[in-house]
C-alpha cells in the first residue's frame, strides 16, 4: 500500500468526485438559489464584503427583545458592509413594491421588490439616497435600485446594505443563504462571522452555520430566547 | 430526483471517496512522531461587543467559547468523564476514520469526527486534540474532546462546566446571565468579579485580568467601551480607558494593553494604542480608516489587520505592522482572506478566492513579507465553513469546520 498506483488512483478518485460534485451542485444550484447577488461589483476589501449573517448571530441575540424584537430576535436578513455610493442592483426580475415605505425598516432609504414568479420579495434597505424606481414599475436581475447608505447617516459609520427576502405578504423572512447563488463558504471567510452564532445549550448543534437558520417572521415569537444560552447575556 | 437530492447524494459520493481516497493514500504513512508537547497556547479570551456583533468590525479575537488548554480541567460537577457520545458521532471499532493517515505527515486533511459535529472546535494547548460544545444523545451537553491520534474516535467528555479558563488553567471563568464568576482551581475559592457576565482577559503573567463594559442596548453610534483592570480576585478593579466605539484588542505585556478606539464617535478613523497601567501616557501606533479583524501575533511583535471599505481605495487590503512602529506596516499585495498565526513569526492565510473549486493555505513571514503555499488545493481540498478555522499552537497543524459535511477535519501542514 502507499505505492505510487495506489496514489495516482487516489487522485482520479478524487478528481471524478469533484467533477461529479461539482456539475451536479452547479444544476441543483441553479434550480434552488434562484437569485443573484445585489451587487454587480465583485466582493473585495475595495467593494463589498459579508457582514453579518442572517439568523441566530451573538449580536442579535444580545438584542433580541429591542432591535430585532419585532422579528423573532435573530438578525432577519444579511448585511453586506460597502463603501456608501457603492451600487445595489435586484437580485431578480420583479416589479417594485415600494419605495421608502418606512413600515419595513432600514432607513434612511428602502426598496422593496416583488418576484411573483419566485414567491419571494426583495427588500434593500439603508440605501443612502431615494431610489430613482417607483412603485409598480417592472425591473430585470440586475438592474439598478439605489446605493449603499449607512443607517448612521454619515457614511462613516458603518455604511451597509441590508437585505432581506420575505414571502409576497412581506411577513416571512427567509434566510438569503438559501436563495442566492454565492460563494458563502469564501464569503464566509472574510466576515466578521467570527463573532458566531449564539449556542442553545440545550441543543448545541442547533441554528450554527450560515445555511442553517430559522424563518423569521415579524410579530413572531422571539426564537433565540434560550433558557441556556451561550455565550449568556451580559449586563 | 430531486435537485435537492442529486446534490446530497453527489455530496455523499464525494465524501465517501474522498474518505476512500485518503485510506487509499494514508496506509503507507509512517507512525507520527512525538510531538512538542506543553507549548503554552492562550486559553484567554477577549469578550466581543455589541459594536463587533453588529457591524464588521469586530477583532479577529476569539469569542464567546474558550476553554482550557493543556490537561484536562477539574470537573466539579462530577460527571464522569469518557461517557456518552455526541449526537451522531457513534463510531464503531472499525471506522474508516480509525484507519486514516497518521497525524503530523503533510498530507490530505483528516476528518476528526462523524456525522456531521460541530463548530468552533479549540485546540488543547498540547496541539493533539481539540474541544468543542456539544450534547450526548443521553442529553449532557459538555465540552468533547476529540484526538488527533485518533481520528474517527468516540469523542470525550471533557467536563459540563462551559466556561472559559486562563491561559495557565489555574482559573476558570463562569459566565451566567449578567455575572462573571473566577474561580480558583487549586482550592475551589470563588470571586465574583463586576464584568457583568462578560468574560476577562488574562495577562500573559496571569497576574491581572481585563475586561470591556459596554451598553449592549445603546445606538452603535454612542458605544463607550469602559476598560477595566483587577486582580484575579476583583480586588482593586480601576478603569483604565474610555473608547469611543472601542474595545480591548488584547494585552501586550503585563503591563500594557493594546485598545482601539474611533478617532471620535462620528469619525470613520479607526486608532489603535499601547495602554500602559501603571498610569503613563496612552501612545498611538497607528490610524486608519475602517480597520478590521485585528489579529496580535503570539510574541506581541506584529499586528495583522485589514482595511476594507476606505475612500482610500489604496488602503483597503490585508496589512502587518510592527507594534513597535520599528518599520512602517506593509500591505500584502494580492493576498487578502482570513488570517491565523502560526507561532510568532508566521502568518497564514486562507486566500479570498471566489468561486474556487478548493480553499488554500499560504503562510507569510511578515519580516519579508514572502509566502509560500502550505497546501495544494489540487490534491488536498478543503472548504472552510463559518470561516471557522485555526492553527494548532505548535503550528503542526491546521483545523477547520468542513463546509462539506460540517465535520472537524485537520490537516498537517508542511
Amino acid at each position: 500500500m502507499g505505492s505510487p498506483r495506489h496514489l495516482v488512483r487516489a487522485v482520479v478518485l478524487l478528481a471524478v468526485a469533484t467533477a461529479v460534485r461539482s456539475a451536479v451542485a452547479q444544476s441543483a444550484a441553479a434550480a434552488e438559489r434562484p437569485l443573484g447577488l445585489p451587487f454587480a461589483l465583485p466582493p473585495g476589501p475595495a467593494t463589498w464584503l459579508l457582514g453579518q449573517p442572517y439568523g441566530n448571530t451573538t449580536g442579535a441575540f444580545r438584542q433580541r427583545r429591542t432591535t430585532y424584537g419585532a422579528s423573532g430576535g435573530i438578525h432577519f436578513g444579511v448585511d453586506m458592509t460597502a463603501p456608501c455610493g457603492t451600487p445595489v442592483v435586484a437580485v431578480a426580475d420583479g416589479v417594485v413594491f415600494s419605495v421608502d415605505a418606512m413600515n419595513f425598516g432600514s432607513a434612511p432609504h428602502n426598496v422593496m421588490i416583488d418576484h411573483a414568479d419566485l414567491n419571494v420579495a426583495s427588500f434593500y434597505g439603508h440605501l443612502r439616497d431615494r431610489s430613482p424606481l417607483t412603485a409598480g414599475q417592472a425591473v430585470r436581475r440586475g438592474d439598478p435600485v439605489g446605493v449603499v447608505g449607512d443607517p448612521g447617516l454619515t457614511c462613516r459609520s458603518r455604511p451597509h446594505l441590508h437585505l432581506e427576502l420575505r414571502d409576497l405578504a412581506h411577513a416571512r423572512k427567509f434566510n438569503p443563504v438559501t436563495l442566492i447563488e454565492a460563494d458563502w463558504d469564501t464569503l464566509a471567510l472574510a466576515s466578521s462571522l467570527g463573532t458566531g452564532f449564539e449556542r442553545d445549550l440545550d441543543d448545541p448543534r442547533k441554528w450554527q452555520h450560515l445555511d442553517d437558520q430559522p424563518e423569521a417572521r415579524v410579530g413572531g415569537p422571539i426564537l433565540n430566547d434560550f433558557a441556556r444560552p451561550w455565550p449568556p447575556d451580559v449586563r | 430526483m430531486s435537485g435537492a437530492a442529486a446534490a446530497a447524494r453527489a455530496a455523499t459520493l464525494y465524501v465517501s471517496m474522498l474518505t476512500t481516497a485518503m485510506l487509499v493514500v494514508a496506509c503507507g504513512a509512517d507512525p507520527v512522531a512525538p510531538d512538542d508537547f506543553g507549548r503554552p497556547g492562550d486559553g484567554s479570551e477577549i469578550p466581543s461587543t455589541a459594536d463587533e456583533a453588529a457591524s464588521p468590525n469586530g477583532t479577529a479575537s476569539p469569542n464567546g467559547t474558550a476553554f482550557p488548554n493543556g490537561t484536562t480541567p477539574p470537573d466539579r460537577a462530577g460527571v464522569p468523564h469518557a461517557v456518552p457520545l455526541p449526537t451522531g458521532l457513534a463510531t464503531t471499532g472499525d471506522s474508516a476514520a480509525s484507519r486514516v493517515a497518521p497525524i503530523g505527515q503533510p498530507g490530505l486533511p483528516i476528518r476528526l469526527t462523524d456525522g456531521g459535529c460541530c463548530v468552533r472546535p479549540l485546540w488543547r494547548a498540547d496541539s493533539r486534540a481539540l474541544w468543542f460544545i456539544d450534547r450526548s444523545p443521553q442529553g449532557v451537553t459538555g465540552l468533547y474532546s476529540a484526538g488527533l491520534d485518533a481520528p474517527g474516535a468516540p469523542t470525550v467528555l471533557v467536563t459540563t462546566t462551559i466556561g472559559t479558563f486562563s491561559p495557565d488553567q489555574r482559573w476558570r471563568i463562569d459566565l451566567a446571565s449578567g455575572r462573571t464568576t473566577l474561580h480558583r482551581l487549586a482550592d475551589g475559592a470563588a470571586f465574583e468579579v463586576p464584568a457583568g457576565g462578560r468574560s476577562v482577559s488574562f495577562s500573559p503573567d496571569g497576574a491581572r485580568i481585563a475586561w470591556q463594559g459596554s451598553n449592549p442596548n445603546a445606538s452603535l453610534e454612542r458605544q463607550v467601551a469602559r476598560i477595566v483592570v483587577a486582580a484575579p480576585d476583583g480586588t482593586g478593579a480601576a478603569e483604565v480607558a474610555q473608547l469611543a466605539r472601542g474595545s480591548l484588542v488584547d494585552w501586550l505585556g503585563a503591563d500594557a494593553l493594546l485598545v482601539r478606539a474611533r478617532e471620535t464617535a462620528e469619525s470613520d478613523i479607526e486608532v489603535l494604542w499601547r495602554q500602559p497601567l501603571d498610569g503613563g501616557e496612552r501612545v498611538e501606533i497607528l490610524r486608519t480608516q475602517r480597520l478590521r479583524n485585528l489579529l496580535l501575533s503570539p510574541d506581541k511583535r506584529w499586528l495583522a489587520y485589514t482595511v476594507s471599505g476606505a475612500t482610500d481605495v489604496d488602503a483597503n487590503g490585508l496589512w502587518l505592522a510592527a507594534v513597535d512602529g520599528s518599520s512602517p506596516p506593509r500591505k500584502l499585495e494580492g493576498l487578502f482572506g482570513a488570517y491565523r498565526w502560526r507561532g510568532a513569526q508566521q502568518l497564514v492565510i486562507v486566500p479570498f478566492e471566489m468561486g474556487a473549486p478548493s480553499m488554500r493555505l499560504v503562510e507569510v513571514d511578515p519580516t519579508t513579507l514572502a509566502a509560500r503555499p502550505l497546501t495544494d488545493p489540487a490534491t488536498q481540498p478543503l472548504r472552510i465553513a463559518n470561516g471557522d478555522w485555526s492553527i494548532s499552537p505548535d503550528g503542526s497543524h491546521a483545523a477547520f469546520v468542513s463546509a462539506a459535511d460540517r465535520n472537524i477535519w485537520v490537516i498537517a501542514l508542511p
